[in-house]
């Protein structure tokens, strides 16, 4: 499934692939390019997570509405953040990352989501994160 | 690439913070972010906050924790802020069984005087003196 249903492009686009989404989860993979401003000595500094778990929030935002591929990315804005906790003092860059996102509660335009960024079998992030949806993308 | 403009050793109260700061219409954390309206993502604020932290404490760790991260106005190409960073007393600190209380610190941006966005960051023990 395409990665466009998220709004960021180029390097600020992180999500690659949708994995599965359902009504109010998303499995997808991300990777993390080496070319990415805040990537320094070849690592990615493990906060990113956080802007990965929001970029699969919003691609599961885009897919829940039911129109599968012809999804339209929504904008949107980070509000809140809490309990992000980072196991790892960076992630790697150019690998695939899998991240999950599950809404845990909306009240339009506002959501909320559990969102987890794992490397192989090893949880890296794990974050709370508030979402408020400014509406479909202009294609 | 940093956000804050070179540090100043000689004068005690640029040492302490704030700190201001013009973000670059050229940044490249607006490039993709998002095409039409470029806004500054919500990680690079804690990016801002670290940089700030670390001239509070020039060895200051691994960051272990991020929490009540608030973003109350997004920041935009050209927007003059100012960054402020408090570290948290040791008192304030939870010390459980015997683990050195972890180093943390509150953080708030501000654009043109209004609260911007605000966080609580923590560092793993044992990294700032």
């Amino acid at each position: 499934m395409s990665a466009a249903v998220v709004p960021q492009t180029g390097v600020a686009r992180m999500i690659r692939d949708v994995v599965h989404a359902g009504a109010a989860t998303i499995a997808a993979t991300a990777v993390i390019d080496p070319a990415h401003p805040l990537v320094a000595g070849g690592a990615a500094p493990a906060y990113l997570g956080i802007e990965i778990g929001a970029q699969a929030a919003a691609a599961l935002a885009a897919l829940s509405g039911g129109t599968g591929e012809a999804a339209r990315a929504i904008g949107g804005r980070l509000v809140r953040v809490r309990d992000a906790v980072f196991a790892e003092p960076s992630l790697p860059t150019g690998v695939a990352l899998d991240v999950t996102a599950a809404c845990t509660g909306a009240f339009a335009p506002l959501s909320t989501y559990h969102v987890e960024v794992r490397h192989g079998d090893a949880v890296a992030v794990t974050a709370t994160i508030s979402t408020y949806a400014l509406g479909p993308v202009p294609a | 690439m940093p956000f804050l403009p070179p540090a100043d050793r000689e004068s005690p109260s640029v040492a302490a913070g704030p700190w201001s700061f013009t973000l670059r219409v050229d940044d490249p954390c607006f490039a993709g972010h998002f095409d039409d309206t470029p806004v500054l993502p919500g990680i690079a604020h804690v990016a801002i906050a670290l940089e700030a932290y670390g001239r509070l404490f020039p060895a200051p760790g691994v960051l272990v924790a991020v929490d009540d991260l608030r973003f109350l106005q997004p920041l935009l190409p050209g927007d003059r802020c100012e960054v402020r960073v408090t570290p948290e007393p040791p008192a304030a600190r939870v010390e459980v069984s015997g683990t050195p209380a972890q180093p943390a610190a509150r953080f708030e941006i501000r654009r043109d005087g209004a609260l911007a966005s605000s966080g609580h960051l923590t560092f793993a023990a044992g990294a700032v003196a």
